[in-house]
């Protein structure tokens, strides 16, 4: 008969980390976009919501159907990719915060936890990885409610895992085959096979309902019911990734740990001291602790590049798996020290020794060592068309980045529009303008192969931008050309 | 003069137990047996032994005679009848009659001569003398207890029946059901209708769009709510309002008097079950109050539960013939002659745990007065009869394990279940009992509770009922429900604001949400359900119109995570109650909502309008599996 006292006051203070670390993280972001470093997830997800505000027409789709729709999610309530990640980014600070609060009793080991957020693998997490962020705040979510199953046995629990382990499949697809692997643990407990069938069930029933209802919507809207997963890839994964495999799932896993070993340290010392103790729910803290390389396996296996943003994942797991320790019973000598001293050196060489891709930018940057500069060639193309009116026809599947950069939709004519199709076959009636990747497969280099030589009828080029190829139109049509003029000159007064 | 017999001419009293001794009506291992009971449970000597099954009503009650030297009837009531002065009894209220165990019987000069059948009770004498200041002695005759209520029950026919089916509605008229619409409730639907029809002539895409948005709206709130109901619900899991160490530190000769009221209808088949069921309760017996509630009509099963032989210290009271023959009226009438300080209901399959008195009274004694019931967990035993029982089974484990822990931990309004109820008698003759005009007067007389302040809480013990397992029967029992629900909806938003005011903001969208938003989600899920499926039937454009894009995500929110917690939060009910057989059987939820709830729905809809007050009797000894022991 209790009354609630929801929200406690640690929820408060939660919430005043979590409005504090966007802030911060929001103004760090804005600062490494003038310095030209932006991550390309950010500018995917950018342009997404940008069409749904100011396409011609809005694109409507776009309001739920972006690829993966959680962390597009930020970016659309806030309509700025910057400040949705920094958003996301506050949020997985804060409630790391809290769930350490809650887990540690060592100030050192909280305050080093703390400070590994400011290395460069993890502000690039916080700043740069929506994606990646959210997974791992769906991931450790998960843990923290599994673990409390583990050793309640409350069905709450046990339901609220359900829940938030769904919304890993809608952060990043792949990652949905990691949910019942954690699973597995709980369900080998002595409990009749029932029971434990019953769990099991329980426990993936969100994150299958959710891929099967994912899946219906996009055939239901798109036509086709993997849309979400093709698009995504087209548009994110990087050129000249390597080929799935297992091997390389394997292959990928070794060269992290060599990279990354020295990054790694409070991971190797938490691991070791819950396979030595083997205490409480250990073989659920084991499998936690071994979810990060699973995901860079499973991530290889999928022939998808090696993120830096797995790094602080093993960071967080293994100071939340450190949190359930008791430390009466320590196998390992002084454990809290090894732990103390691991995150310090994870925290030193994390600065002072090459990072992977995205984070090492970053660290570069700080350092001051070199100027860093990304996306140069579609900033140098924006650059050209922003002195020149006129519609601009490209494929915006990989192309996006130049939609966003230069932050004027209207005047560009994209697939999902009614007239591309047309625009595709007799591109000069409908553009002054079109863009090329030249080393890219898209729609308009399919049916016009030679665009990739510096051909295309109608139109000359322009200029060349790394790989990039701006052509523009040799003359108006005779039949059309005022029209066109006209219309051109319409649209591109029509800047929202 | 107060003349008791003995007690008049200050004679010491014989004991009891000496006298029935001595006439040989018991043995000495009899009394020896009752005395130990006596001191380990505390009780009434003669009580005890006629729970315990050593001497008949009549025996004890000619003893009692004999201790206290009054003369005892035993003729029948209509012999006793025939020389009452009725016009006597009638200075006296029925309530009056039946709290002080006296009935004015008649006058000879200023003698005035009483039935009793609890004597010497000496506190009541001011009262009869300030009532009946001609009379300057009074004479006290003992009946039996079962005799003195009949005697009562034929004087105060008439009374009786108007106090219990329209005692409510004298006292507190904007509290009955009757009448369903008030001429404010009139006037507003038929401005609101009007105002539809209106729109809909005029700008039919803007009304349609209106009424979608509306439906998705409330279904997606409704959903909402309850999920989060649910959850705090589930957060509750493992909590125990009352421990078995709390109740194994009763003492039994505490325990106050229980009044169990039973209200049973043609159903002779399951009467004999319930005996059995109430005589394994972990209560002293003596100190259990039955009352099986029988109607005039009703030999059949006044004659089973005659054949069930249940203890003494039960009593059966037969219900004069009249309309309407419902359960509500058949406890308030029960309340009149309730002598517990606590009281419960138990419908005729009920198997309730035994410890659930008991449990009850602790929760009573943790908490203040002015929780005024405590509702019991209600679960089936027949869960694994068919497709419908199963579906059935896991609806009432949400409901009694994860909803109601949930609306109790919010502090919102409970609406009570069907039995297994426990009320604080006196409060809740106070709140004016249950509304017979309201079909589902628990669930009214819940909510009734709230607004006169008090609350109503929940206990963690379980009575197994009978769960239907026909289809027909399901939606006769549920579109009661149903209706009950919009009855309540009703009555208590006939001043929304007043209402407002009283129950305080959270109270009220809490009420408005479970009483008014269940039987609309129920209406809703078939327009939401026909809708889409039309849409993916055909193709058709022709509702573009209807759905701009945000009530198209909205309703595919509400098609899909809406029905995924409807599953999902079934499934989680499994778990308290270790019924994982039933866990695949959550994957129907959609079915059952739709052609089960929504059927009873649309049901209660119309019977709402065109038979407000007519109660869809559920046909109870159905089940081909033997309740639990």
């Amino acid at each position: 008969m209790a009354s609630p006292v929801w929200p406690h006051r640690t929820s408060w203070a939660a919430v005043g980390i979590w409005a504090t670390a966007t802030l911060l993280i929001g103004l760090w972001n804005t600062l490494l976009a003038h310095q030209g470093v932006i991550e390309r997830e950010l500018l995917y997800l950018g342009e997404k919501a940008l069409l749904v505000f100011h396409g011609r027409p809005p694109r409507l789709e776009n309001l739920g159907f972006v690829s993966p729709p959680l962390p597009y999610a930020f970016v659309l309530i806030t309509q700025s990719p910057l400040w949705g990640t920094a958003a996301i980014g506050g949020l997985l600070l804060a409630a790391a915060i809290a769930w350490m609060r809650r887990a540690q009793n060592d100030p050192w080991v909280l305050a080093l936890g703390i400070a590994l957020a400011a290395t460069p693998p993890g502000l690039h997490l916080l700043s740069q990885s929506p994606r990646a962020g959210l997974l791992t705040l769906s991931l450790l979510a998960s843990f923290v409610w599994l673990r409390r199953y583990c050793a309640s046995q409350a069905t709450v629990h046990l339901f609220l895992f359900g829940l938030v382990s769904s919304s890993i499949f809608l952060t990043a697809y792949e990652a949905v085959l990691l949910v019942p692997i954690m699973v597995l643990p709980v369900t080998m407990e002595s409990r009749p096979v029932r029971e434990n069938l019953a769990i099991f069930g329980t426990a993936l029933t969100p994150s299958l309902f959710m891929m099967a209802g994912w899946a219906y919507l996009n055939w239901i809207f798109l036509g086709h019911p993997w849309a979400f997963f093709e698009g995504w890839q087209l548009g994110l994964i990087e050129k000249g990734t390597s080929s799935p495999g297992l091997a390389n799932g394997v292959r990928q896993m070794g060269s992290f740990l060599a990279s990354s070993w020295f990054s790694l340290l409070p991971w190797i010392v938490v691991g070791a001291d819950t396979v030595f103790r083997r205490q409480g729910c250990w073989p659920t803290t084991l499998i936690m602790m071994g979810m990060p390389l699973l995901w860079i396996f499973l991530q290889g296996a999928l022939g998808m590049p090696l993120r830096t943003e797995t790094v602080p994942l093993f960071w967080a797991c293994s100071l939340l798996a450190h949190g359930t320790q008791e430390c009466g019973a320590c196998v390992l000598p002084q454990p809290r020290r090894f732990l103390r001293l691991a995150l310090l050196g994870a925290f030193v060489a994390s600065w002072l020794l090459p990072q992977l891709e995205g984070a090492e930018s970053l660290r570069q940057i700080v350092v001051g060592r070199t100027q860093v500069h990304s996306w140069i060639a579609e900033r140098e193309l924006v650059a050209v068309l922003r002195h020149e009116p006129g519609t601009v026809l490209l494929d915006d599947a990989r192309l996006f980045p130049i939609v966003l950069l230069e932050g004027n939709p209207q005047r560009f004519l994209l697939p999902y529009e009614y007239e591309f199709q047309s625009a595709l076959r007799t591109p000069s009636l409908f553009a002054r303008f079109v863009v090329v990747d030249s080393s890219g497969d898209d729609q308009l280099t399919r049916v016009h192969p030679l665009a990739r030589h510096g051909i295309l009828p109608g139109f000359f080029l322009r200029s060349r931008h790394g790989e990039l190829l701006l052509y523009e139109r040799i003359a108006p049509s005779r039949r059309l050309g005022p029209q066109l003029e006209e219309r051109e000159k319409r649209d591109h007064t029509r800047k929202p | 003069m107060w003349d008791c017999g003995c007690a008049s001419k200050a004679t010491v009293f014989p004991r009891l137990g000496e006298l029935l001794l001595d006439s040989g009506l018991i043995t000495e291992a009899d009394i020896a047996e009752a005395l130990e009971v006596q001191k380990e449970r505390g009780g009434r000597l003669g009580w005890i032994l006629m729970s315990l099954g050593k001497i008949r009503r009549l025996d004890l009650f000619q003893a009692l005679a004999d201790q206290y030297c009054i003369p005892f009837f035993r003729d029948g009531v209509d012999e006793l009848l025939r020389h009452a002065q009725v016009e006597l009894a009638h200075r006296l209220s029925f309530q009056e009659v039946v709290s002080t165990h006296l009935l004015p019987w008649y006058q000879e000069g200023t003698v005035l001569h009483l039935l009793t059948d609890y004597p010497c009770a000496t506190d009541r004498q001011a009262f009869f003398a300030a009532t009946f200041p001609e009379a300057t002695a009074f004479r006290l005759h003992l009946v039996t207890d079962l005799d003195f209520a009949r005697l009562v029950q034929r004087i105060y026919r008439h009374e009786m029946l108007d106090e219990a089916i329209h005692g409510l509605f004298y006292r507190a008229p904007e509290e009955s059901a009757n009448p369903v619409f008030t001429r404010r409730q009139i006037l507003a639907l038929g401005f609101l209708g009007n105002a539809a029809l209106f729109l809909f002539y005029f700008h039919p895409i803007l009304a349609a769009q209106f009424f979608f948005a509306a439906v998705q709206v409330l279904f997606l709130v409704s959903v909402l709510f309850k999920l989060l109901v649910s959850l705090v619900g589930a957060g509750q899991e493992l909590a125990e309002p009352v421990t078995n160490e709390e109740v194994r530190t009763l003492r039994d000769e505490e325990l106050p008097v229980y009044t169990i009221l039973v209200p049973v209808y043609r159903e002779p088949e399951v009467v004999g079950h319930l005996v059995h069921a109430l005589k394994a309760m972990d209560y002293p017996q003596h100190k259990l109050d039955v009352l099986l509630l029988l109607e005039e009509d009703d030999t059949a099963t006044l004659e089973a539960a005659k054949a069930a032989a249940p203890p003494g210290n039960w009593r059966f009271l037969i219900l004069p013939d009249a309309q309407p023959k419902t359960k509500p009226k058949a406890c308030n009438y029960g309340v009149f002659f309730s002598r517990g300080e606590f009281l419960t209901i138990y419908d005729a399959e009920d198997r309730p745990e035994p410890d659930q008195l008991k449990k009850a009274v602790v929760a009573f004694r943790k908490n203040p007065e002015t929780v005024v019931c405590f509702q019991a967990a209600l679960n089936y035993f027949n869960a694994r009869e068919n497709l419908i029982t199963k579906l059935f089974t896991l609806e009432y484990s949400y409901w009694f394990d994860y909803l109601l822990p949930g609306l109790d931990r919010l502090g919102l309004p409970i609406p009570l279940g069907g039995t297994s109820n426990h009320f604080r008698t006196r409060i809740l003759k106070e709140l004016g009992a249950w509304d017979p005009f309201n079909v589902t007067e628990d669930a009214d007389l819940g909510i009734r509770a709230c607004a006169s302040g008090f609350r109503v809480g929940i206990i963690n013990s379980t009575t197994f009922e009978e769960a239907n397992s026909r289809y027909r029967n399901w939606i006769r029992q549920r579109s009661r429900w149903i209706k009950g629900y919009l009855q309540t909806a009703l009555v208590y938003n006939r001043r929304p604001l007043q209402m407002l005011r009283r129950l305080g903001f959270k109270n009220w969208l809490g009420f408005q949400l479970f009483i008014l938003g269940t039987p609309l989600l129920f209406l809703c899920n078939p327009i939401v359900w026909a809708v889409f499926l039309g849409w993916l039937a055909t193709g058709t454009k022709a509702l573009d119109p209807f759905f701009p894009p945000l009530l198209v995500y909205i309703g595919l929110f509400n098609l899909l995570i809406g029905n995924f917690f409807g599953i999902y939060l079934n499934m989680i009910a499994v778990y308290r109650r270790k019924i994982y057989g039933l866990l695949p059987v959550a994957l129907l939820n959609p079915l059952y909502w739709l052609f089960f709830h929504s059927v009873a729905a649309y049901k209660a809809l119309w019977q709402l309008v065109a038979k407000p007050f007519y109660w869809e009797k559920t046909e109870h000894g159905l089940t081909r599996m033997a309740p639990p022991h």
